[in-house]
């Protein structure tokens, strides 16, 4: 059941007017109910872990914040970790160490043979997990008091719109709105239904589009396209994944605030950036932060040094990487990141000439994003071999073949060009909003809907973030 | 605005809720602009737009492409006939699926005459002919082969029993068979009263052909023939192609009522539950719209075969729904059944091949592929065996 489907709409659209119905502990009951049915739909049998996570943290938080010493408390923290990360190791990263271990030990000149298990990766599992990890690695840090409610408790670990594919919701941030009585008002309903609709947009046109008629092409087959396909595609999958996991978000959003509850941002118009590190401060706003928080600051920061700040940031985006899946294409993911950052900073800490003016700054800018695009290439081949085809065909593919562009591309392309021009404008203005009235507003929406209605592709992708 | 969960809980909030104006005011005014769209698509545009502006968005541009392709003749698997509506594209293969020179799917070269001693031809759709998941070797037509009986396997995609008749009238009788099988979908009325097959099945994208069909004119079968080739084209130029359709396809209604409910989220989301309703009623009540003309065809084709000193034996096909019912389906009327019953005592030859299916005690997912509709070799090898021994006691013998 995904966010753009029928059944969604019908589900979502049932909750409503039963929540609204409700006294704010009923509220939750009813989201936790929804939330597991939501996430039965995809697979019943998986329903169990997020049970285990919920009732495991739950305790551990208690027990934490209970604790007498500080030994107790570790204790505890670990037992949680052991919990999360034991079930995130194992039925996502098992496989691949497994086999990475069985390359390492055969390219050294041993001989094995390691059995590998048929695991099935299950929705979301690294954001729930990272979701109940925050909860108590915060009250173990003291910034957080543990909730008295199971029942709450479970609704922010499963709350059905970010439990599948964020944001990476703290539960400091979440976990007192669940304690609060809700109120029922237009402007809610209004936000909501605003930020669902640019969600539904970016991800049933402009991330479908732009992947049915140039991305899958492309990275199906990199070596029988020209250069000029291969650019094409870079720049389409850039476009492509942006708008699925930020129309994600933006649904995820969107659904919550209908119900009176917020969802933290999780972008802020990425390909604005102008260096790598603003990207990371743009993209994926509440993973970066979780790895800031509980990885980067845990490793020291900036506090030891300049090297080792490079090094603790390369670290990061390493991890996160990893975080993104279990091969070796996103490890070389993280690894490009990481470079770059390590890159930039080192070219700060120089007292190298700072990009200025309109030319250095586009200059910086359209440096910056053709790192982040080549990188993405990584992202998307499904294997190194794939991936180091596509990028020797950037300058000299060996194919010919070209991709025929429909009208549908195109408008792709320029509804993206004015969702991120519109984020310029903002910035630029934020002091002088532009105030537009609401019927004008609702003409582009009416409009907007209706076109959705007609043009979106019939062959509609599952969210690429779904896999994480 | 209104508290939820205050201590007048139980007080509806909806009344609140529904001052969208001044609480939502870009809700209220998209609404209201979405709803005045889906009056004028609904009400004024019908009077404005001519018919053939709506074909375009009815069909997707694939199903657009795929019929300019077979006008063309460079269709990949099948080709015009100006009888028929289309037939097999001889000397072609996809995967495990090959046609002859004779536009057969056979085990060997069909000859016009034959050595052995039963020679059968077989009619139908793709049920009969078999999908591209079994070979040559695996469908019904060559389970029954063996050193006594050879066989032809003429069935052709989404054939109806009018078109398998003609094809028998005009053409395939040449091919002097004693015995002529010609299967019948789980719903074997469906198409009967069909002309062009988008207006029946809109997501048909590969195969958007027009067809021949009869009517009954009290109880005479009378042949409205294929219009002319350039139909293909003049359909979405001139509203006259639609007219005709209009008063001799009885599927046309539900394009029609694509054109005033189907351009729009709201009323198509109605018009789908609409549909969704019906098509239960027609599981509970049944749908028999097709089955005189159903059974004055199938007496045409037995006549036809009886001067060709032939005899028919019809097999009823079911899908896996109906072999194997679940939930809630087990509690609706067997239409399956009760079409074998209606047939069976009308005097034609029928084999149940539901019946067959179950007792091979064969669980339906070794019967059937993934699609629920075709049948795997094992589904095609139980309903050859049972085939063979009707052939047998019908008295298969050449004449």
């Amino acid at each position: 059941m995904h966010f753009t489907s029928v059944q969604y709409l019908v589900f979502f659209l049932v909750i409503y007017l039963v929540y609204w119905r409700l006294n704010a502990r009923r509220q939750n009951i009813l989201l936790v109910l929804a939330s597991y049915f939501f996430y039965a739909n995809w697979n019943w049998r998986m329903l169990g872990l997020i049970v285990l996570v919920t009732v495991a943290d739950y305790f551990n938080g208690l027990r934490i914040r209970g604790s007498s010493s500080q030994a107790q408390k570790k204790f505890w923290l670990a037992a949680s970790i052991a919990v999360n990360l034991g079930i995130l190791g194992s039925f996502k990263y098992f496989n691949f160490f497994v086999e990475s271990l069985a390359a390492l030990a055969e390219s050294t000149g041993f001989a094995v043979s390691f059995s590998t298990l048929n695991i099935i990766l299950p929705i979301g599992i690294s954001f729930y997990t990272f979701r109940s990890l925050s909860y108590t690695l915060d009250i173990y840090r003291g910034r957080l008091e543990p909730t008295g409610s199971l029942i709450d408790y479970a609704a922010f670990v499963s709350f059905f719109p970010h439990l599948a594919a964020g944001p990476i919701t703290r539960a400091k941030e979440f976990l007192f709105q669940l304690e609060k009585k809700r109120l029922l008002n237009g402007a809610d309903l209004q936000e909501g239904l605003r930020r669902f609709l640019h969600g539904f947009f970016k991800k049933a046109f402009i991330a479908d589009t732009l992947g049915f008629y140039v991305v899958d092409k492309v990275f199906a087959s990199p070596a029988d396209y020209s250069s000029g396909a291969l650019w094409l595609g870079m720049l389409a999958y850039t476009v492509q994944i942006y708008a699925d996991f930020s129309g994600y978000s933006s649904m995820a959003i969107g659904s919550a605030r209908m119900l009176a509850l917020k969802l933290p941002e999780n972008f802020a118009f990425p390909y604005l950036s102008k260096n790598v590190s603003e990207f990371w401060r743009r993209w994926h706003i509440t993973m970066s932060g979780f790895f800031r928080d509980y990885v980067y600051i845990t490793l020291g920061g900036n506090r030891k040094g300049r090297a080792r700040t490079v090094i603790n940031l390369a670290a990061t985006t390493l991890v996160s990487g990893l975080w993104h899946g279990a091969g070796l294409t996103f490890v070389l993911w993280g690894a490009a990141h990481g470079a770059y950052i390590t890159i930039y900073h080192l070219w700060r800490g120089q007292d190298a000439p700072r990009a200025s003016g309109p030319f250095g700054l586009f200059m910086a800018w359209l440096l910056t994003q053709l790192a982040v695009s080549l990188a993405w290439i990584l992202f998307r081949s499904p294997n190194m071999a794939v991936a180091w085809i596509y990028m020797k065909g950037l300058i000299a593919a060996p194919g010919v073949d070209t991709i025929e562009v429909p009208l549908l591309v195109h408008l792709a392309f320029a509804a993206f060009i004015a969702d991120h021009f519109a984020g310029w404008l903002m910035e630029r203005q934020s002091t002088a909003k532009v105030r537009i009235p609401a019927y004008l507003q609702a003409i582009g929406y009416a409009a907007m809907i209706l076109f959705l209605y007609h043009a979106r592709t019939e062959a509609a992708n599952p969210f690429i973030y779904f896999q994480f | 605005m209104r508290e939820a969960g205050s201590e007048n809980e139980n007080t509806p909030v909806w009344p609140h809720q529904l001052r969208l104006r001044r609480g939502a005011p870009l809700v209220f005014y998209t609404l209201v602009l979405l709803l005045l769209a889906e009056f004028i698509v609904a009400v004024v545009l019908p009077y404005i737009a001519p018919e053939r502006l709506y074909l375009k968005l009815y069909l997707s541009k694939e199903a657009r492409e795929n019929a300019k392709r077979f006008v063309n003749d460079s269709a990949p698997f099948l080709s015009y006939d100006e009888i028929v509506g289309w037939r097999n594209r001889p000397n072609v293969s996809h995967k495990r699926w090959v046609i002859d020179g004779h536009g057969s799917r056979s085990t060997r070269a069909v000859a016009t005459a034959s050595a052995r001693r039963d020679k059968v031809i077989f009619l139908g759709n793709s049920l009969v002919n078999g999908s591209s998941g079994v070979s040559n070797d695996e469908t019904i037509s060559a389970y029954i082969e063996d050193e006594t009986t050879e066989s032809s396997n003429f069935a052709t995609m989404l054939y109806s029993l009018d078109q398998s008749y003609l094809a028998y009238k005009h053409r395939l009788h040449e091919y002097k068979a004693n015995v002529v099988v010609v299967g019948l979908g789980v719903d074997p009325g469906a198409g009967l009263m069909n002309r062009y097959i988008p207006l029946r099945a809109r997501q048909e994208h590969n195969m958007p052909f027009f067809k021949p069909r009869f009517e009954l004119t009290g109880k005479a079968l009378n042949l409205i023939p294929m219009p002319p080739k350039q139909a293909y084209e003049e359909i979405f130029n001139d509203d006259a192609v639609l007219s005709t359709l209009a008063s001799s396809d009885a599927h046309y209604n539900e394009f029609k009522a694509y054109t005033r409910l189907g351009l729009t989220p709201i009323l198509s989301s109605v018009y789908y539950i609409y549909n969704k309703a019906e098509h239960l009623a027609s599981l509970i009540n049944g749908d028999n719209r097709g089955l005189p003309l159903l059974k004055a065809l199938m007496s045409a084709m037995v006549t036809e075969a009886e001067t060709r000193g032939a005899h028919v034996i019809f097999v009823l096909l079911p899908d896996m729904k109906t072999t194997s019912p679940g939930r809630w389906r087990k509690f609706l009327p067997d239409h399956y059944g009760n079409t074998v019953k209606d047939l069976s005592g009308a005097g034609f030859n029928v084999l149940d091949a539901r019946r067959t299916l179950r007792k091979s005690g064969i669980p339906s997912r070794g019967l059937f592929f993934d699609d629920g509709i075709h049948y795997t070799s094992a589904g095609n090898r139980v309903i050859a065996a049972e085939l063979k021994t009707m052939i047998g006691k019908t008295g298969g013998k050449r004449q």
